[in-house]
């Protein structure tokens, strides 16, 4: 009985996950865009419907209407959506369009805490799904065979319209060449738009109908993000029946799950995810030309490739960098404490966001677990230094190892198998995989993180340098990211620079010069992790505290962000975008919700507009471009480094 | 120099090579000719190491390389040019030399200094020498993105040459090009041909290009071999005359 | 019918077309000779405005066409063929044909017994996914298609590329007789000249972007040095 009865309950999970996937199955499929903002636009269907139904929906058909409602609202966002960013995503690098709907996540989030507030709301299901039955000897709550019911008449009705009908091969005739569909006589914009127009409708119409299925809040939107990317991964990115049966898949796992290890919710999703990558990078029922198009390596834009020669300083640039340097140094003096502490915090970022660039800027792998590293160099130094006082320097260099260490196993695995979006996705996994373990660890202080950890006294034999007060440590922090950005620098214009960035560019290419491309790929693999661990163990005395959202993946998104904001193609496009994003936190700290709707609108404004980032406007306004005698030459900027 | 033995390589259902063998002796330049879809591509990305055969054997001087990546293959000595030049569109002209000298220090074992940022000046040195060699001096600072189909073909060209290869190989190094720089790229050619004496293995759709510069000529059709010899017997063969000729031999 | 009046395309910042202009006249059949490279695709791909940036006006029944994207360039009775076919795997050959019912006018697609009276060859084969079918199948199949919506002109780009001669021979023979049979104007952009000469009754030859000959074929015979120059390989 025990069994039958988790059994449905493992079902209808997996259908309230099938739900959510199939919106984003189908923009995938046809768009090729994962979009992120899916479980956010989800969430805002929710809250429509919850506004339409009330707490107490009366009836099943009440819940319909508000479903129906909260899909057609969305349906009309999906097309202003369509127009105003998809149609702009689909000629882009993946990591732009990655973003673009992060930003998208951001912006929702933001307006649905503006709109109803940071409330929970719990809906009762009405009274004709309230109750349970018998099936057999098996009780069943009948909402939970609502939901079953919902996901396979969904299920249905897309397999019908997608593999059986005369639309369905429209649009998987679009999905595979667009460009011989125009030729066709298909009229594809608007078909794109009928899509984007049913995924949204979806999303709505899942708000609606799991509307009793858990609390509304703001945090609704992470409830069903990640399972229902999985679901689109293992799947086969794009295919419906995948997706269909990757969300049964899922519903059993975390029904297995909670049987055997109750303690660790969801982590055997991520596991199986891991494993299946690993196993099937392309996904269940991938195969060219069936839902969605192949996969074609776009090359990167040439402007989007950071340089890999030694510029020399004008001086007017050498002026102001000094002056910089001595404002920020000197802040302690003129800040106040609380606006201090953002600017510690910020130059970590920085050489968190570095790392990133670092391989993605140059070698041009995107990885969305870059938290993981940060955590562990964080928990390291942390836990260290709290409970046994080891020396700081001592564990400054081990958590750089324990980078390099992880970052070498995960990119011996991962590297081999997987690129673009499966990176991306694996990395992720084993980052969530990572916060799960440290929330269960009641070492590491589970939920609550480690907290009260001492800032250092530098020791050096005849004399030490006291960092416990807040002055000084900010001071150790400036030097301490200062010399390692520096070296990351000095690595990026030297030989092994040029091979990533040749990498990066063309593989192909790099491998006739007789370059081990997967080698160069692990070292940056390896050197990106032992900075991001490196950076994570100076944040710890800073913060005092090291909680498992540092490992989250929403803190992995940050130096993604703070990478593009400032410029992808440059070294230093992460720093500027840290302190723009810092500022922009800073400015809107108070205000819950806006701070959100704000920074997410000017990453959408800035992925669309200039994906050279704050740094790329800056050079086609030719600010810092330096002036030379080839004035032909588009690029001479770079000339620079040859005398 | 190079041997191939009984190379057969399947897509899925589909047999591409059926069993090709060759020799390329040293010094020589060998041409592979046949209709599109004859397995040309697919034979050179086996010899180069592409992609693997599913049977079959590939011997540079003796050594087989059979199971050998395409990069360490690079640093035994072979040098490869594409139907589209794959160059470094994000690097400037001399960038891309410098790269591709630098590789090669790298394959030779060759360690770069510790303290200098930057390319070494010998390096710089070469790339401009190189730049010269390619006539594209008056370019070197010129993003690669911004070159002509021609331009990007010579500088691959450059590109190759700095790693100083043994053998070149080279898909269809003419197409797409205009008389003048097809004229230009057959020089080159030419006098590394006869001035340094690198082995030469190439796919070409000109016939004029190719009866200039090959010692060798292999047909190929369906995946197999349907002739090889010099260029005069080439044109007499029959069987050449009817599947990929046509018309030209006549009028040749 | 269809007329093009000196037009310039671009890809990205190389100019390929230079001042083209020619025309099609209703039920006539043109073949464009160039060499690998000297713009024969571009100038199909122009008419169609499917990839290249281009200016100059391109006209159908006197109307100028201006931006119209390509899907309804292909619903006024444009079809282009293009040179690597772009059959779609997952769907029967059947199913590929059907598909540019968008593009066609009020009196429907072309009967199937039709286009199957015009090439034999894909009887047997309408069931089969596009993924199965040969090189010389799919040229087949591309045609048919780019015919089935009764197009006033179809732009073929070089039909014969990689197919054996036997091939060849059919598919003259094919193309022929459905052009006649729906009084379909045909632009066809070729280096086979023998196969050009089979389906067309004049010539136009371009170079390196430019137009550098155009005349009947009998014209053209008594110009050997036109193929010497700009035609020969």
């Amino acid at each position: 009985m025990q069994i039958g009865f988790a059994l449905f309950n493992a079902l209808a999970v997996g259908m309230a996950i099938f739900l959510v996937a199939a919106g984003i199955t189908l923009i995938f499929g046809m768009l090729r865009i994962l979009n992120i903002s899916h479980g956010s636009i989800f969430m805002v269907g929710a809250y429509i419907a919850f506004t339409v139904v009330g707490i107490e929906p009366g009836s099943i058909s009440w819940l319909l209407v508000g479903g129906l409602v909260a899909g057609g609202v969305l349906a009309v966002a999906g097309l202003c959506i369509n127009f105003g960013v998809f149609r702009r995503l689909r000629h882009v690098d993946e990591a732009y369009s990655l973003i673009a709907t992060f930003a998208m996540l951001m912006i929702c989030n933001g307006l649905v805490k503006l709109v109803w507030g940071v409330n929970y709301h719990s809906i009762s299901a009405p009274d004709a799904l309230a109750g349970a039955i018998f099936l057999g000897p098996v009780l069943v709550p009948t909402y939970s065979l609502f939901i079953i019911g919902m996901g396979i008449a969904t299920f249905l009705a897309l397999e019908i319209l997608i593999h059986r009908s005369r639309i369905g091969k429209v649009v998987r005739a679009i999905a595979h060449d667009e460009w011989m569909s125009n030729l066709a006589g298909i009229n594809t914009p608007l078909v794109y738009a009928l899509v984007v127009m049913a995924a949204f409708f979806l999303a709505g119409m899942a708000g609606g109908m799991l509307l009793p299925n858990q609390s509304v809040s703001p945090l609704l939107f992470e409830s069903y993000l990640l399972q229902s990317f999985m679901v689109v991964i293992i799947g086969g990115l794009g295919n419906i029946r995948g997706a269909f049966i990757a969300s049964v898949m899922l519903g059993l796992v975390d029904g297995v799950n909670f049987l055997i290890m109750p303690e660790l919710p969801g982590l055997l999703i991520y596991f199986l995810l891991v494993t299946f990558l690993l196993w099937r990078p392309q996904g269940l029922f991938w195969q060219p030309g069936a839902d969605t198009a192949g996969h074609t390596e776009k090359a990167p834009d040439p402007t989007s490739i950071p340089s890999a020669m030694p510029v020399r300083l004008s001086p007017q640039i050498a002026c102001i960098i000094a002056l910089v340097a001595v404002l920020v140094a000197s802040m302690p003096i003129y800040v106040n404490e609380g606006f201090l502490f953002i600017a510690g915090f910020a130059m970590v970022e920085a050489l968190l966001a570095l790392s990133w660039n670092f391989l993605f800027g140059y070698v041009g792998l995107a990885t969305f677990g870059h938290a993981a590293f940060f955590g562990i160099g964080a928990y390291f130094v942390g836990f260290l230094l709290r409970d046994y006082g080891v020396s700081f320097p001592l564990l400054l260099a081990g958590a750089t190892a324990l980078g390099v260490l992880s970052a070498m196993i995960v990119g011996l695995v991962a590297l081999r198998r997987t690129s673009g979006i499966a990176l991306g996705i694996l990395t992720l996994s084993l980052g969530e995989i990572l916060r799960r373990i440290i929330n269960y660890s009641k070492t590491l202080g589970s939920d609550d993180g480690l907290s009260g950890i001492p800032r250092p006294t530098l020791e050096f034999g005849l004399f030490s340098v006291d960092l416990s007060s807040e002055r000084a440590y900010f001071w150790f922090l400036c030097v301490a990211c200062a010399t390692v950005a520096l070296l990351l620098r000095a690595l990026t214009v030297s030989r092994f620079g040029r091979m990533m960035v040749s990498t990066r560019q063309d593989p192909v290419r790099a491998e006739f010069l007789g370059i081990n491309v997967q080698r160069v790929r692990l070292t940056a693999f390896a050197i990106s992790g032992a900075v991001a661990a490196l950076a994570g163990a100076l944040h710890a005395p800073w913060a005092q505290i090291v909680t498992p959202d540092t490992v989250s993946y929403l803190h992995s998104t940050q130096p993604m962000l703070n990478t593009l904001l400032g410029g992808s193609g440059f070294f230093w496009g992460p720093v500027v975008g840290s302190v723009a994003f810092s500022t922009l936190g800073y400015a809107t700290r108070t205000l819950a919700g806006l701070s959100e709707v704000i920074s997410g609108l000017i990453v959408l404004v800035v992925v669309l507009g200039a994906p050279g980032g704050i740094l790329g406007i800056g050079k086609q306004l030719g600010i810092f471009r330096a002036k030379r005698p080839q004035a032909g030459s588009p690029d001479d900027a770079r000339e620079g480094a040859h005398p | 120099m190079i041997e191939c033995r009984e190379i057969y390589k399947n897509y899925g259902a589909i047999k591409v090579l059926k069993g090709i063998s060759l020799t390329i002796g040293k010094g020589e330049t060998f041409a592979i000719i046949g209709p599109n879809g004859a397995g040309k591509t697919t034979l050179f990305k086996v010899i180069t190491g592409e992609s693997r055969a599913n049977s079959g054997s590939i011997r540079l001087e003796g050594e087989d390389i059979t199971n050998v990546s395409a990069s360490a293959r690079v640093t035994r000595g072979f040098g490869r040019t594409f139907q589209v030049a794959r160059i470094l569109a994000g690097n400037t002209v001399l960038e891309n030399l410098i790269i591709a000298i630098e590789a090669r220090q790298r394959n030779q074992g060759v360690k770069p200094s510790w303290w200098r940022l930057g390319p070494a000046p010998d390096v710089v040195d070469e790339a401009r020498v190189l730049a010269r060699r390619i006539a594209m001096a008056d370019k070197l600072g010129l993003s690669a993105s911004f070159l002509s189909h021609g331009d990007r073909k010579r500088l691959e060209m450059g590109m190759t040459l700095a790693l100083k290869p043994r053998v070149l190989m080279m898909d269809e190094p003419t197409a797409g090009m205009s008389p003048s720089d097809r004229h230009d790229i057959v020089n080159v050619i030419k006098r590394l041909r006869d001035e340094e004496g690198l082995t030469i293995m190439l796919t070409e759709h000109d016939m004029d290009v190719v009866s200039d510069l090959s010692d060798r000529v292999m047909v190929m059709n369906y995946g197999e071999t349907v002739a090889t010899g010099s260029m005069e017997e080439i044109r007499a063969n029959t069987a050449v005359r009817e599947i990929y000729l046509g018309e030209e031999a006549d009028h040749a | 019918m269809l007329e093009v009046r000196s037009l310039d395309a671009f890809y990205g910042d190389s100019h390929v077309l230079h001042g083209i202009s020619l025309r099609v006249a209703k039920g006539a059949r043109i073949s464009v000779l160039g060499r690998n490279g000297a713009g024969k695709s571009t100038l199909l791909k122009s008419v169609m405005n499917a990839g290249p940036r281009a200016r100059g006006e391109v006209l159908l029944d006197g109307s100028d066409l201006g931006t119209l994207p390509s899907f309804r360039r292909a619903r006024l009775g444009l079809a282009l063929v293009p040179e690597d076919r772009r059959i779609f795997p997952h769907i029967s050959v059947m199913d590929n044909i059907r598909l540019v019912e968008a593009a066609a006018g009020p009196q429907g697609l072309v009967d199937p017994e039709t286009i199957l009276a015009a090439f034999p060859i894909l009887k047997p084969l309408v069931g089969r996914y596009g993924s199965q079918l040969s090189g010389g199948q799919q040229q087949m199949v591309a045609v048919a298609r780019g015919m089935a919506a009764r197009p006033k002109v179809l732009l073929l780009d070089e039909p014969t590329e990689g197919l054996a001669p036997v091939i060849v021979d059919q598919m003259a023979v094919s193309l022929t007789a459905l052009c006649d049979a729906l009084g379909t104007g045909l632009l066809l952009s070729e280096q086979n000249i023998r196969f050009a000469r089979r389906c067309t009754s004049a010539v136009y030859v371009i170079e390196s972007g430019r137009l550098v000959y155009q005349g009947s074929w009998e014209d053209f015979d008594a110009r050997p040095d036109i193929k010497q120059r700009h035609l020969s390989v």
